[in-house]
């Protein structure tokens, strides 16, 4: 278990999240995003898990479904996010005051896609476990985290390496049983 | 020569207005080509010119400058010489071999007799082979250069790719996204329809649904969702919006999906040349064909996006850009460049090198038209 970086937040994150994030309810949220990561290898996914932590109370998980959906674009944090969504419907709050002050964890640093999505809805800090990549969109492939994208919004933080070898672990697992001469074995997180 | 001039510009004119722009790799649309110095030498004696280069290619083989010719005439009428290409700077590790006045008896340490060779200087010459034409006028103002010329890419860069039949077709898939954009309810007027190529169908078409709700809504990425869809798949809730498989006007429209074979549905001439059928050449500065028939699962069934075209009114966001990388899309077409765009404006998506699929896209169509739908974000 390896956690870097957990006490170096940058300083102006609302203090909500701050506060939420000492090492040890980092690690716990860590943990348990790997555990949706292991459950979705069980459903036959890329092994992805995370979670959306609001003022210390999670309002979303979520595991990879892009084979149950046929839709290559349910990753992990693309499910996530749509429970948060549906939680500040149900309680009538709106979403963009919830999703500044909402720390996403996820075990793979999140690809391209899931990097636009984040900003477009303005998550200040990703804590993720290992690099991805193959589609890393938070400085493996491109820095959509960070580049001054036009009318993209402010540009987020990420905190790297928590688990990363357990995620890692993961994902080999599954590449390892995935069959080379399938049709598609590049189905991605 | 100034009426042909004028004539070509009248033609000029209504050809802009069918403009359909391809957007390429900056490494391929550049025309500065990179340069690297090598060691040349004037052959006085043009007995030893086989006997030389028999030696330099055995003590200096061009590794890294196999697109270079090694020998070259210089000069015009009785003045012409032979200047041979001796060696790159890079061969020689010691700087004390790199002295000019020294070459000689640098060549003469390595196996190379210099008999007959006269004075050695440096010269500037392509790092790499020309990728086109305007590239290849570029290089061999330096040192002849050997090019393969992409006739595809040719007429891709200067607007012959489409013929005029195709032309139609494409805009007519941009007008029906121009309509459904007029249907968008929320922030942004955008509008998206995805085409099987093979058979000219709309697939699925859709307005934009995003909304403070639905952030992720775009046009591009709920047709990506409607695909799905009608893949037997599908993961959106459309608020107040349901997918209608009856009328293709609706504001969000998906095909009721067939168990086909793809052969027996679309019936297609083996000569029948369908706009982008392979990969454009150089995408990744080397020739990749790739079948691009519909990849289709074990119930007949097309596999994600493969295959299909996408033709929406403004250039997609980074996160649409990579939903349709992820889906294995075939082409965009697109009608108007935004400032965040993510495939040509702030970034490439669609030849990332670094990305495991490539994809072609085309700007400009109905540009004007696309422009005038109002949009103010992403
Ligand atoms: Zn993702
Ligand atoms: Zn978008």
């Amino acid at each position: 278990m390896s956690i870097t970086n957990v006490d170096v937040l940058p300083k102006f994150l609302p203090c909500s999240i701050e506060n939420q994030t000492p090492p040890r309810y980092t690690t716990r949220y860590s943990v348990r995003s790997s555990n949706t990561a292991k459950d979705a290898l069980e459903q036959g996914e890329v092994p992805v898990g995370c979670m959306f932590v609001y003022r210390g109370k999670v309002l979303g998980t979520g595991g990879n479904e892009v084979n149950k959906t046929k839709n290559a674009t349910r990753h992990a944090e693309m499910i996530g996010m749509d429970q948060v969504l549906k939680w500040c419907r149900v309680q009538g709050l709106d979403q963009a005051c919830v999703f500044r002050e909402t720390v996403l964890y996820v075990t793979v640093e999140p690809c391209i896609m899931c990097a636009g999505a984040l900003r477009l809805i303005h998550i200040p800090l990703i804590v993720y476990g290992c690099r991805n990549e193959r589609f890393g969109g938070c400085g493996s492939v491109l820095h959509v985290d960070s580049d001054s994208i036009p009318s993209y919004g402010a540009s987020l933080k990420c905190i790297r390496g928590l688990l990363a070898d357990d995620a890692v672990e993961l994902l080999r697992q599954f590449y390892k049983g995935q069959n080379p001469n399938a049709p598609n074995p590049k189905l991605k997180s | 020569m100034t009426c042909a001039k004028k004539l070509k510009t009248a033609v000029d004119c209504e050809e802009e207005r069918h403009w359909i722009l391809p957007v390429l790799a900056q490494h391929i649309t550049t025309n500065t080509i990179e340069l690297d110095t090598v060691y040349a030498g004037a052959i006085e004696d043009k007995k030893v010119t086989s006997r030389l280069l028999k030696e330099l290619c055995i003590a200096y083989p061009l590794k890294l400058h196999q697109h270079l010719k090694r020998i070259r005439n210089s000069g015009t009428g009785k003045n012409v010489r032979l200047e041979v290409l001796l060696c790159c700077e890079r061969d020689l590790p010691c700087p004390e071999e790199r002295i000019r006045s020294q070459m000689h008896a640098t060549l003469e340490a390595n196996n190379v007799s210099t008999e007959g060779l006269g004075n050695v200087y440096l010269a500037k010459v392509p790092r790499s082979s020309p990728l086109t034409r305007a590239q290849y006028r570029e290089a061999i103002a330096y040192w002849p250069t050997q090019f393969h010329e992409d006739k595809q890419l040719e007429l891709l860069l200067d607007g012959r790719y489409f013929g005029s039949a195709d032309r139609t077709k494409i805009e007519n898939h941009m007008r029906t996204a121009i309509s459904r954009a007029r249907n968008s309810t929320g922030e942004a007027r955008v509008g998206a329809v995805f085409v099987d190529p093979l058979s000219d169908t709309v697939v699925c078409s859709s307005c934009d649904l995003r909304d403070a709700e639905h952030p992720f809504h775009h046009a591009p990425n709920v047709c990506v969702d409607l695909v799905a869809r009608s893949q037997g798949g599908g993961a959106y809730e459309y608020n107040g919006v349901s997918a209608n498989p009856d009328s293709s006007d609706s504001p969000c429209f998906v095909r009721e999906l067939r168990r086909c074979s793809p052969e027996a549905e679309v019936p297609r001439a083996p000569d029948e040349r369908t706009p982008g059928t392979r990969e454009l050449e150089g995408h990744k500065g080397r020739t990749a064909t790739v079948d691009k028939g519909l990849a289709r699962n074990s119930a007949g069934l097309p596999y994600l996006c493969t295959g299909y075209d996408l033709y929406t009114t403004r250039e997609p966001c980074v996160m649409c850009a990579m939903a349709l990388l992820h889906s294995r899309i075939r082409r965009v077409f697109y009608g108007c460049s935004v400032p965040g765009g993510a495939l040509g404006s702030y970034y490439n998506i669609h030849v990332q090198p670094e990305l495991n699929h490539h994809f072609e896209v085309f700007r400009g169509i109905l540009q004007e038209e696309c422009k005038k739908l109002q949009w103010d974000t992403v």
